[in-house]
């Protein structure tokens, strides 16, 4: 019998540099020691927690950071090995890996491929050289599609690309630029963040010094509403707020597939998850851990320091259903909260639920045991407002 | 310690705000003994924790302490603490009646004040007397030969004898004690008549009910004794009969004619034990009662609203349990369309509204929501009668009024003439006619307007400061009522009326107003979903208008697995935010810009 549904998520956070904008748990390893330091500190880490995979079904791993690509490649290696030790890893098991342009070479290729990473995603943000510039990034548009071409050929065809909207310079017209250079690439998916000025950034004190060009506020909806118009009209289907993925039978490139992310939607739909490495965040049913986020503390004792540790109660967990789930263009299912929580979602949101279908915000679609409820493209516009709203008072 | 009635002073000491009348207050109870230096707290007499941080006196306090003269007597001193600032005036008036004299405190730099002046005045309205004390003398500008001439020429009591002293540096309280006896004339009245008692102050304790702060002029009150109250009839039995220690109740067997200190019965209903009204022997009552205070109308008037609906009948108790105290506090239920139920208080001035809207939230821990506060104009109208109106939504049709008239009071401003340019130009912004002006010394004006009260009760003190550098006083007191231009200013947020921002204005400065508040809810209101006009209008006629723009999106691009719990602590903070605003037809205004409209000045 096949167990339940479990992912993995590894953080390592190394970079080469430090991005304008990153307030991200990364740092520039002072050596390569550091960085063979914290692999062990992560092996020890799986491995106290080693037993919790055991009957269990992993469907995703994904490797994040930082910039997991910038380390050796056979640090993730150990790691993988070790998991698989603990847990079978098919090929149906997606293997992800984040990676910046400029950090991937055709050895680390093969090793990743060997592996068994089947899934890489790229970090452009934007194929403008002066956007690419006051963002802080290390690489150039050509170094880009010279690490993507290497990838495709290397043996890994399931490629994200990030980009970014609100760039400070950015113009609609540059960020066409951008969608129709990446487009050309047919990538499988398509990540498309707005940029957010997070405190302690450089960013942060340029825009309070007036120094940061960003574009104003009503270009800058703009500009966010140009690129999933865009995508959307370029086979790009949008299945949430920031994630695009190639429609199935637009090209002959997806073979029919369906090329969503595996272990994203897992966070949105609160499946069962473990993060190991520092400030990874864990959630079992619905216990709710985070590691450290200081690297020291970490590695002092790697899992075994937390920033937080909570049970959630029922009131917690259906928000968080709600405000997770409706993150997706499909929603929720309606019938799945029943199944989660043993009550009619109507008695609990009913009123919210209607409320906001008047106002334009969500609606629902199916009926009976498939019916869902969504956020329509203006209700996911104002998503913080309306996912407010489900917050039950304790 | 039996007391003899001659060895007894009943007093309280008056000032100017800041002149160190309170400092003075703990000198005098700490070189009496009464406080260790260990248990002196600052300013013992002030109670609320509101009195302590601004530096105020609010209540009347009463204290009793034992003073062994340079005569090898002990003296029995009851200091009873007055405020100082002209909204409480009624107050100050209630605590002098107990007295029999008066310390005038006067800062040996700053001279007389416009308070200085109309303390001295009332208390010698209650033919108190009163002796100069020049506080402050260690400051390097203090000029008290100056000072002691000015208190004779302006005041007309005697000073060139006044102690000299520094109550922060205690330099000089013996002599202060020592003048207490000398000049404060004893007690009269006589312990065999019967009963007679003022009431002069009263408190609420949980566990003793109302605790009534007396003045005894004739007889003895014992526990167990059979009391009736002049007013309404009311009998009860004396429970318990005391003085005041530092902030205690200090229970005592009797207290006769000439003393002051309290006494508790099974009183619940806080409205028995009226201030001001004569208590009296059930059995032998007194022929006639002490003549009672004179009833000091509410001049300011504004909607106080709980911010929660149904805190309704608490803000209803609160009130009550403070009127207890505050017996120039008024109120009456009041519903508005954006408020809901509330009730409409009148207040002495803006500084009591102030006060007393603090202590309902921080001492009742209610949610308020406060409206403009306006003062009472009549109004005729073309059938003949005449509405006092308190409230501005209650203002009749324009076709239905003949005239108007707003209160006008005569104020006094004491001001150095290097601000004199300032002052004058001030009072005449805000519609004053100069009716005197006498230079006290060569440096030193004693202005005289009559201004519309309306003008006064927004920030006029504060205007008064900053033109002056702090170096400006200002007392006032009602006049009377003149005709006036006065309209009805109006604000619309998203179209719709706002009756808790309405304000009866004078026709000319109505642009001016409306142009100020429409700017000052812009930055208060939040962005919407949608653009939110915010108007002003004076008799459906827009006069001023600004917008608040639309939100575009408010979004969190990023969601994975550990950003949950910030992203839920978002949108906590999010749903926070929402539960503390007013709901005006889809416009969610925060409390903050109910308040903020009231001081349009204050940058």
């Amino acid at each position: 019998m096949e167990g339940k549904d479990i992912s993995i998520y590894i953080h390592i956070p190394f970079c080469v540099r430090k991005c304008n904008y990153c307030d991200f748990n990364s740092l520039v390893p002072p050596s390569e020691d550091t960085v063979f330091f914290y692999t062990d500190a992560l092996i020890r880490e799986i491995k106290s927690r080693g037993e919790l995979l055991s009957d269990r079904h992993l469907v995703s791993v994904y490797i994040g950071g930082g910039t997991p690509s910038f380390i050796p490649s056979s640090c993730i290696g150990r790691i993988l090995d070790l998991i698989s030790s603990y847990i079978t890893i098919d090929d149906d098991t997606e293997i992800t890996l984040e990676s910046n342009p400029g950090t991937l070479n055709e050895m680390k290729i093969k090793d990743y491929v060997s592996f068994g990473i089947n899934r890489v995603s790229l970090g452009l943000q934007s194929a403008v050289e002066e956007e690419l510039k006051i963002l802080g990034r290390i690489h150039s548009f050509e170094d880009f599609k010279e690490n993507y071409d290497k990838l495709y050929w290397g043996g890994i065809d399931n490629i994200n690309v990030d980009i970014m909207t609100s760039i400070p310079l950015q113009t609609p017209e540059s960020l066409i630029k951008t969608l129709d250079e990446v487009i050309k690439l047919e990538p499988k998916h398509i990540s498309a963040y707005s940029l957010i000025i997070e405190q302690n950034t450089p960013f942060y004190d340029k825009l309070r010094y007036g120094l940061l060009p960003l574009p104003s506020e009503e270009e800058s909806y703009y500009i966010y509403k140009l690129s999933q118009e865009y995508l959307v009209s370029r086979n790009y289907a949008r299945y949430e707020i920031s994630n695009y993925s190639l429609e199935p039978g637009c090209s002959k490139n997806t073979g029919g597939k369906d090329y969503r992310c595996v272990h994203n939607p897992r966070y949105w739909d609160r499946g069962d998850y473990l993060g190991f490495g520092v400030s990874a965040a864990s959630l079992m049913g619905d216990h709710r851990f985070t590691n450290t986020a200081d690297l020291n503390e970490y590695a002092s004792d790697p899992g075994q320091i937390l920033s937080e540790d909570l049970m959630l109660g029922q009131k917690d967990a259906m928000a968080e259903f709600m405000f997770l789930g409706l993150r997706k263009t499909e929603g929720i299912r309606c019938a799945d909260f029943k199944e989660c929580f043993d009550v009619d979602i109507d008695k609990v949101y009913g009123r919210v639920m209607r409320y906001q279908i008047d106002r334009g915000f969500a609606r629902t679609d199916g009926k009976d045991e498939e019916k869902r409820f969504c956020l329509t493209d203006t209700g996911l516009d104002y998503s913080n407002i309306v996912m407010s709203e489900y917050l039950l008072d304790p | 310690m039996k007391i003899e009635q001659d060895h007894i002073r009943n007093f309280c000491i008056i000032a100017h705000i800041d002149h160190g009348k309170s400092t003075l207050a703990d000198r005098i109870l700490e070189k009496t003994g009464l406080l260790t230096e260990r248990e002196m707290q600052d300013q013992v007499l002030d109670n609320m924790d509101l009195e302590r941080e601004r530096g105020i006196t609010i209540k009347s306090q009463a204290v009793r302490t034992v003073y062994t003269a340079k005569n090898g007597e002990e003296y029995v001193f009851n200091l009873i603490d007055t405020p100082g600032h002209v909204d409480f005036n009624y107050e100050v008036s209630r605590s002098l009646a107990a007295c029999d004299g008066a310390v005038l405190v006067v800062d040996a730099s700053q001279g007389v004040e416009a308070q200085t002046l109309a303390n001295v005045y009332l208390a010698l309205d209650h033919d108190l007397d009163v002796f100069p004390v020049l506080n402050k003398i260690d400051l390097a500008s203090s000029d008290p030969d100056r000072v002691a001439e000015e208190i004779e020429d302006v005041i007309g009591i005697e000073a060139l004898d006044a102690p000299r002293i520094s109550a922060k540096a205690g330099i000089g309280i013996e002599d202060v004690l020592e003048s207490i006896v000398l000049k404060i004339p004893a007690p009269t009245g006589s312990p065999d008549k019967p009963l007679k008692c003022l009431i002069f102050d009263s408190l609420y304790d949980p566990y003793k009910g109302v605790i009534v702060f007396i003045r005894i002029f004739d007889g003895v009150i014992r526990p167990g004794e059979r009391i009736r109250f002049m007013a309404n009839g009311m009998e009860e039995e004396v429970a318990e009969a005391g003085y005041f220690g530092a902030g205690r109740f200090i229970p005592c067997d009797e207290l006769s004619a000439g003393m002051v200190g309290y006494f508790t019965a099974t009183i619940k209903d806080v409205r028995e034990a009226r201030v001001g009204d004569t208590v009296t022997s059930a059995i032998t009552p007194c022929p006639e009662a002490l003549p009672g205070y004179k009833k000091v109308n509410p001049m300011v008037y504004c909607g106080v609203y709980p911010a929660d609906t149904r805190d309704y009948p608490n803000l209803r108790d609160a009130l009550e349990k403070l009127q207890l105290n505050d017996a120039s506090l008024t109120f009456e239920p009041e519903t508005s369309l954006a408020r809901g139920f509330g009730f409409r208080c009148g207040f002495l001035g803006l500084l009591h509204l102030d006060i007393i809207t603090e202590r309902l939230e921080r001492e009742y821990d209610l949610d308020l929501v406060t409206t403009a506060p306006g003062v009472v104009y009549r109004v005729y109208k073309t059938d003949g009668a005449m509405i006092e109106l308190t409230n501005p939504s209650n203002l009749p049709e324009p076709s239905e009024i003949d005239y108007m008239e707003e209160p006008v009071v005569s104020a006094e401003i004491m001001v150095s003439t290097e601000y004199l340019g300032a002052i004058i130009g001030l009072c005449q912004e805000r519609r004053g006619i100069q009716t005197g002006m006498e230079y006290l010394e060569e440096t030193r004006v004693l202005l005289k307007y009559d201004l519309p009260l309306n003008e006064i009760i927004y920030d006029f003190f504060d205007a008064l400061k900053s033109r002056s550098r702090g170096y400006a006083s200002f007392d006032y007191e009602l006049k009377g009522y003149v005709r006036s231009e006065l309209v009805k200013l109006d604000i619309l947020i998203n179209k719709e009326y706002v009756d808790a921002l309405s304000f009866i204005v004078f026709k000319d400065s109505a642009y001016a107003r409306g142009s100020r508040m429409c700017e000052k809810l812009k930055g208060e209101i939040p962005r919407h979903l949608f653009e939110i006009p915010i108007q002003a209008a004076v008799g459906g006629k827009i006069i001023a208008r600004e917008t608040v723009k639309a939100v575009r999106k408010d979004v969190l691009a990023k969601c994975y697995g550990g950003d949950i719990s910030r992203k839920k602590k978002l949108l906590e903070k999010q749903k926070e935010g929402k539960k503390k605003m007013r709901q005006i037809g889809s416009v969610e205004v925060p409390k903050e810009a109910f308040l903020s409209v009231l001081k349009l000045d204050d940058e």
